[in-house]
């Protein structure tokens, strides 16, 4: 079975073939029509032309009755025939033929045979008469030597019966013809001697008519042409059959139609292919949009939105191929925003390490060269614990947006949550990107306002240079990471990647991994170092600092993993077991009649646990001893964090009797009027600004000043990081409090603390305090 | 002169009759073959003498021939008056007299003399329909049926005569024999082989051609 796919062809087929219907049945109808309507003029003819032609006969005959009838009243002529004067009888009988033209007259004896013919009288043959029957009151159809004759006959009478004249008409093809001028139909004549056909007349061709009586009109056909026929029997009688067959042309009557038809087969015709054409573009007017939107479709389907669909049609394709259109447009949009979502960070718009990545990718593909920063802000998951969520992204934003005016040409910049900014830089190479990252950084390092306060933030950034670094994106980032891990608040803010800083970068991996068992393992011990009071000479201060020994790394120094215990949280773990440690030596100090101070160093972390103080008085309760001989010294950047927690932390175990000092002062950003409402007793100079001192410098002054400035607010100042003679005397000169710092002594394990305790006097005393 | 004669021809008549009466005056009946009174039958009756005859006359009256038949013995004159306000042209074209009485009007015409026996047809060459018959005899007594068809023999002596009889249908054959017979039975009755009139009337229409394939005609067109 066929089927139609095409919705034009269905189309097309769908109304062609209605009309071609529509049409077939108008055409069959008037065809019929005309054609019944042929018909029924054709048997109109025939009935009219066979009345007609009975009209004619018995015209016909009437004259010849006439006519014979004179001749049968002559006096004259019935004398002859009365006296037998056949010459005479003859002679007026071929007269009269000729006179009303029969083709022969005849003479009958009163009992009917016949005496004389006027055909016989001139060829000298026999006449035969084989049938004779009345057709008419004074008119006889006759057979007459096989041919059909017409026979008016009149008796002579004298004035009986003697005789009988009968003038002969043969039904000829003249008859015939005469017949069909009047009539308009084909007129023959057929004389049948059962079964042989004696004679046929017909105006028609070759026709020899109907052998049989026939007693409706029928339709035949004659040589090819239809023909309607009305059979006249004109004799009857024994084997003899005279019949005149009218013959109306069907051909003729429908010829009067055909016109008409081709006429109808022509607007057929024309209707026809006009229909089609007309078709042909509905169904293209309907089908071509389809298709067109069809195709847009799948366009849109293979994510092709470049091209609008279009269609200026105000009916419901027209509004389909709007709708497609706001589907396209829409699509198109919904889809680069997930694009752009994938490739970028919600919060500032900026692409993020996905782009980065790809743009990395296609920076190495093209074979280029250029850098990849990565700026971190230092504390940002403290201040989102300090001010939240919302302000932080606030932060960030703003950041976003200052560091987009100050790129460098053939830039992007990116932001990925939790790793910070990053910046990728085509065709810079690595010094330039160094100098225009610290360009940066100062950018940033503006103060700010924020959370309703002018705040510092402290940015890291790490660079990494390809194709020097790697041809690796994933690597690239990598590296970075590790750079800016390396990168220390300070001058070392910024960092370029280098190899064998990732092997620090996996060595602190495993630090981080391997501290917390540090305790239980036993690897972790503690060193004191003496501080000196600076007025008398005398030490009654030691600092514990603890060591780790690694299994395998060795020593680790604290700066390597107090700031990643601090990071990982397990710096509480550690102050812990200094406090432990420490409280045991004291313990063991004070049985031995040591009287040494000591302090250990606490982390903010530490700070932000309320429960601190407490814990700090129960392990020296724990060992009996006051709270006095313990020290806790806490840099200014963690008082800095929480500051109120902190206060509250300190301002309790200063309550209880223990000894507070700000470590590390110089580092941060605190002013000592901060300091002034922390509950401190002793400031600690940063060991930077110490270890270079000399008259005229910028330390010099800057400790000058701070020694100045804390004595006025009544604290005692140590400075650490010693390390010269010149140091020492410059301090003492100051009136610093204490020193400590290699100069004074390495820190050292307790038992060489306690000899080296008892040379104090001689090394310090001697020179020259 | 004509009344003369008419009065004369019923005064003859009447002593006939008279003679008849006293003497031997019979009625003879004659019907045709289905019985019915048949008029216009000769009886001729020979062998006897010779009967009184009246001066022979054919008339035309409305007409018609009147009598239609007429008997006359050989060598007989009859007039032909003509009683008509028409003219006739009276002719015969029989064996026995050829005579032609061209367009005349009351007693113009000379009587005719019939000399030879036999039957003379009359006709009028005017009027086709005017059909009379002249049976011109030898036989010494003749008689023609009235149209009861009574035949009255006037003076026949007793005893059995030869008897013929003629009828129009019969054209121009002799007179048929119908043998001796005793004519003075009173009540005689003779059926002669006549066709019924009406049957000839009908006959009459079809003319002798029709008649003669009448039987094979078996489909007549209109």
């Amino acid at each position: 079975m066929l089927r139609i796919k095409h919705l034009q062809t269905r189309l097309i087929l769908l109304l062609v073939g209605l009309l071609v219907l529509v049409l077939a049945a108008v055409f069959t109808a008037v065809y019929t029509s005309t054609t019944i309507s042929a018909e029924r003029q054709a048997r109109q003819r025939l009935e009219v032309g066979a009345n007609v032609f009975q009209r004619l006969l018995e015209l016909r005959v009437r004259e010849l009755t006439n006519a014979t009838q004179v001749l049968v009243a002559d006096f004259g002529f019935r004398e002859a025939v009365a006296t037998g004067d056949l010459p005479t009888i003859s002679s007026a009988l071929l007269n009269q033929a000729n006179r009303i033209g029969a083709d022969q007259a005849l003479f009958l004896s009163p009992d009917g045979q016949i005496k004389i013919s006027s055909k016989a009288a001139q060829s000298g043959a026999r006449v035969d008469l084989q049938a004779a029957g009345t057709l008419y009151a004074d008119a006889l159809l006759a057979v007459i030597d096989d041919q059909p004759h017409l026979l008016v006959e009149a008796e002579v009478k004298a004035p009986v019966t003697i005789g009988q004249v009968a003038m002969a008409f043969e039904l000829n093809s003249e008859l015939a013809t005469e017949m069909k001028q009047l009539t308009g139909l084909d007129v023959s004549f057929l004389t049948i001697r059962s079964p042989v056909r004696l004679a046929v007349t017909s105006t028609l061709e070759n026709y020899l008519g109907l052998a049989e009586i026939q007693t409706d009109i029928i339709s035949k056909t004659i040589m090819g042409a239809e023909f309607l026929s009305v059979q006249i029997p004109l004799l009857q009688q024994d084997e003899y059959l005279v019949t005149a067959e009218l013959l109306s042309p069907l051909d003729e009557a429908l010829a009067m139609f055909d016109m008409l038809k081709r006429e109808l087969i022509l607007i057929t015709l024309v209707a026809l292919i006009m229909s089609s054409v007309v078709a042909i573009m509905l169904a293209g007017n309907l089908s071509r949009p389809v298709s067109r939107l069809a195709d847009a479709a799948r366009r849109i389907g293979l994510g092709d939105y470049s091209r609008p669909v279009l269609l200026a049609r105000d009916d419901e394709l027209g509004g389909l191929a709007s709708s497609l259109d706001r589907m396209r447009q829409e699509i198109s949009s919904r889809e680069q925003q997930l694009l752009h979502n994938a490739y970028h960070d919600p919060l500032t718009g900026l692409a993020n390490l996905s782009k980065v990545r790809d743009r990395l990718g296609t920076a190495l593909a093209a074979g280029s060269q250029g850098t990849l920063t990565l700026l971190y802000l230092v504390g940002v998951e403290h201040l989102v614990n300090a001010t939240g969520q919302t302000r932080v992204e606030e932060l960030i934003k703003d950041v976003a947006s200052r560091l987009d005016g100050a790129l460098p040409a053939n830039s992007m910049l990116g932001f990925q949550p939790g790793m910070g900014f990053l910046v990728v830089t085509e065709n810079l190479d690595l010094d330039r990107s160094v100098v225009t990252a610290d360009a940066m950084l100062t950018l940033l390092s503006k103060r700010v306002s924020f959370a309703g306060a002018k705040v510092s933030l402290q940015w890291l950034a790490g660079v990494v240079e390809w194709p020097r670094h790697s041809r690796d994106p994933d690597e690239l980032l990598r590296q970075v990471g590790i750079a800016q891990s390396d990168a220390e608040l300070g001058k070392d803010r910024i960092a370029v990647y280098q190899a064998n800083l990732d092997q620090a970068y996996l060595r602190r991996m495993r630090i981080i991994r391997d501290l917390p068992y540090a305790p239980q393992l036993k690897e972790l011990s503690v060193v004191f170092q003496p501080k000196l009071d600076l007025k008398t000479g005398q030490v009654g201060q030691v600092e514990a600092l603890m060591r780790w020994t690694h299994p395998e790394l060795g020593a680790v120094r604290p700066d390597e993993f107090i700031p990643l215990a601090e990071q990982t949280g397990s710096i509480r773990m550690l102050t812990q077991w200094m406090l432990l440690a420490v409280v045991s030596q004291l313990r063991t100090w004070l049985d031995k009649g040591i009287h040494l101070q000591v302090a250990m160093n606490i982390s903010a972390r530490d700070l932000e646990d309320p429960q601190f103080p407490e814990r700090v008085a129960m392990v020296l309760q724990a060992q009996q001893i006051s709270a006095r001989w313990l020290s806790l010294e806490v840099t200014e950047s963690a008082l800095m964090k929480e500051p109120e927690l902190s206060l509250m932390c300190l301002a309790k175990l200063r309550d209880q009797g223990t000894e507070l000092a700000v470590d590390d002062y110089g580092t941060g950003y605190s002013s000592l009027a901060t300091l002034k409402s922390l509950p401190v007793q002793n400031l600690k100079i940063d060991k930077s600004f110490v270890m270079q001192l000399a008259d005229g410098t910028d330390d010099a002054i800057i400790v000058k000043s701070t020694i100045e400035l804390a004595h006025n607010m009544g604290l005692k100042v140590v400075a650490e990081g010693i390390e010269s003679a010149g140091s020492l005397a410059w301090l003492r000169l100051r009136g610093c409090d204490v020193g400590q710092g290699y100069f004074i002594s390495r820190p050292v394990p307790a038992l060489q603390l306690e000899s080296w305790l008892e040379t104090v006097p001689q090394r310090f005393e001697q020179n020259g305090i | 002169m004509q009344y003369h004669r008419s009065l004369s021809s019923v005064c003859l008549l009447l002593s006939s009759m008279l003679i008849a009466g006293s003497a031997h005056a019979f009625e003879i009946l004659v019907e045709d073959e289905q019985g019915a009174a048949l008029g216009n039958v000769v009886l001729l009756v020979d062998g006897v003498p010779p009967a009184m005859s009246q001066p022979p006359v054919m008339d035309q009256i409305d007409m018609r021939f009147v009598p239609e038949v007429l008997v006359v013995p050989v060598g007989t004159e009859v007039d032909f008056p003509n009683s008509d306000e028409v003219r006739h042209h009276v002719y015969s074209f029989s064996d026995p007299k050829k005579f032609e009485l061209r367009l005349f009007k009351g007693s113009d015409a000379p009587p005719v003399l019939f000399d030879q026996p036999g039957l003379v047809v009359l006709g009028c060459n005017i009027h086709d329909q005017m059909v009379g018959y002249i049976l011109v005899t030898g036989s010494p007594q003749f008689a023609v049926s009235n149209a009861q068809g009574k035949v009255v023999l006037n003076d026949m002596p007793a005893g059995r005569w030869l008897v013929s009889w003629w009828h129009p249908s019969l054209g121009e054959q002799p007179p048929r024999s119908l043998g001796e017979m005793d004519l003075r039975r009173s009540g005689l009755e003779l059926a002669l082989p006549v066709k019924a009139a009406a049957s000839v009337e009908e006959e009459k229409k079809l003319s002798p051609l029709q008649l003669r394939f009448r039987k094979a005609t078996s489909h007549v067109a209109h």
